[in-house]
């Protein structure tokens, strides 16, 4: 047999054990085959990267009309506003007039309850009940469906669980104003997945779309008394923003995402991509503030 | 579609499906990556990595499915989220430019491999492919490539292979890399 076809062979797993210590001792002696071997082992490792990446692009194609800003256009003219308490986490849903939709959420204490919801937004009655409704839907088909192997996987991952009645809610069509945002997802069927997502509970427990921006305050560094930093899709600021509640204004526009921190009256401009620290300085444009003003109230 | 369809059509191959799967869980799985420090496109790559490698094991037949489908490439997402976290940390903590370095005559090799891989004619790259990588047998590979029987399908792989074997080889020595 030639070089070429002990190779094939021997990479296709078609020799006998005492073939492929002939081999192997061959290989030893001589450096040709050998050299000739790894060439062929290249090959074989370009095939499959060829493959692996004609596959991710043919993914890569499939368009994801969930509404991730990975897509881009999907996000045209929806504003997402998130009104952050420090240490509280919540969520509710508000709308625009036209084709914007606000959504909102009050984060609230890890251990928070239902009651905490009710008090700290003021949801209009309608919509509390369709909210109700989607967590009746969805729990009994819950506990119906997870097998006892999902369980276990449970248990074995040290993992934070994803509370699927958080997210459930957010389930409602009636409440987004994007429809395509959810409509191609198969939500309930997502919710029913007991997984569990690692990191903190107060990202998860936001509303997916809306979990672009997780936010921590720090105020243990004496050089930076009002500062931030945009990094790795996290806002963090420096200094006391114990005196007030501050809140994030997210607008997903075609052209990108822009970020406005409202806190003790004020607007500031968060750079999208703010990677060193710097001073918060706030917007003085009335035009810009006016309109802020009017999104923030809404 | 429940995940036992899901799970045979893409053990027999449905690409379709896998496009299906992907839409399904985009958003659960993409979160995982995002709420954990990554940014969005990563987490899109860290989801497709996840299915491709699910796919590679299905098709193979090298996957008995113990959870459901979602817990699978959850687990999938989230080892190779924690792997690549870990790259990006000796990234910054070891010297970069001489695994760079290093790693450029292979990049380029790899290149023209990948070059050569696409001349060869659509059925070539598939046998390849379906050899190599999708793990196919050839009886399998004569049915979706509508092969007469896996003999004709043995001696279209040999051929391929070597034809690809003589494209590379060429191109190698052009660019200096077999002296």
């Amino acid at each position: 047999m030639s070089n070429y076809n002990l190779i094939e062979a021997y990479l296709d797993n078609e020799m006998s054990a005492e073939e492929r210590r002939n081999f192997e001792q061959q290989l030893s002696e001589n450096s040709e085959l050998k050299q000739e071997l790894g060439f062929q082992q290249e090959l074989v490792a370009g095939i499959q990267e060829a493959r692996r990446m004609e596959l991710k692009a043919m993914l890569d194609a499939v368009s994801i009309s969930g509404g991730s800003s990975v897509g881009g256009s999907a996000l045209v003219g929806k504003i997402v506003v998130g009104l952050m308490l420090v240490g509280a986490i919540t969520a509710g849903i508000y709308y625009l007039p036209g084709q914007e939709a606000v959504r909102e959420y009050l984060p609230v204490a890890d251990n928070h309850s239902e009651e905490s919801y009710d008090d700290l937004v003021n949801l209009p009655a309608e919509e509390v009940e369709s909210v109700e409704d989607a967590e009746e839907q969805a729990e009994p088909a819950d506990a119906t469906s997870s097998s006892s192997q999902v369980d276990q996987v449970t248990e074995e991952e040290p993992m934070t669980e994803v509370k699927v009645k958080e997210e459930s809610p957010v389930v409602t069509k009636p409440n987004i104003r994007t429809p395509e945002t959810i409509a191609a997802f198969d939500r309930e069927e997502e919710a029913l997945d007991s997984m569990h997502v690692p990191g903190n509970t107060r990202t998860e427990e936001k509303e997916p779309s809306m979990a672009t921006i997780d936010v921590t305050v720090d105020n243990t560094r004496k050089k930076y008394t009002f500062h931030y930093q945009l990094k790795g899709g996290k806002l963090f600021l420096y200094g006391d923003f114990s005196s007030g509640l501050y809140e994030i204004l997210e607008f997903n526009a075609r052209k990108g995402k822009t970020l406005f921190l409202y806190f003790d009256g004020k607007y500031y401009d968060l750079n999208d991509d703010q990677e060193r620290i710097v001073k918060l300085v706030p917007v003085k444009e009335k035009s810009l503030i006016e309109k802020l003003e009017e999104v923030r109230r809404d | 579609m429940k995940d036992k369809e899901i799970f045979e059509r893409i053990c027999s191959g449905d690409e379709k499906t896998l496009e299906y799967l992907y839409k399904k869980y985009y958003r659960m799985m993409t979160k995982m990556v995002i709420s954990n420090s990554g940014s969005e496109q990563e987490a899109k790559d860290i989801y497709q990595d996840a299915l491709v490698v699910f796919w590679q094991k299905a098709v193979s037949g090298n996957l008995v499915l113990t959870s459901k489908i979602s817990t699978y490439i959850y687990s999938i997402c989230q080892n190779l989220w924690r792997k690549e976290l870990d790259r990006k940390k000796r990234l910054t903590n070891e010297e970069k430019d001489s695994i760079e370095y290093v790693e450029h005559d292979k990049q380029e090799r790899a290149k023209i491999i990948n070059k050569c891989i696409h001349q060869l004619g659509d059925t070539c790259r598939k046998i390849l492919m379906y050899y190599y990588f999708d793990g196919l047998s050839m009886q399998d590979i004569a049915d979706q490539l509508g092969f007469a029987n896996t003999n004709t399908a043995k001696t279209k792989k040999y051929k391929c292979k070597k034809k690809l074997d003589e494209l590379v080889k060429s191109q190698y020595t052009e660019s200096d890399f077999l002296d």
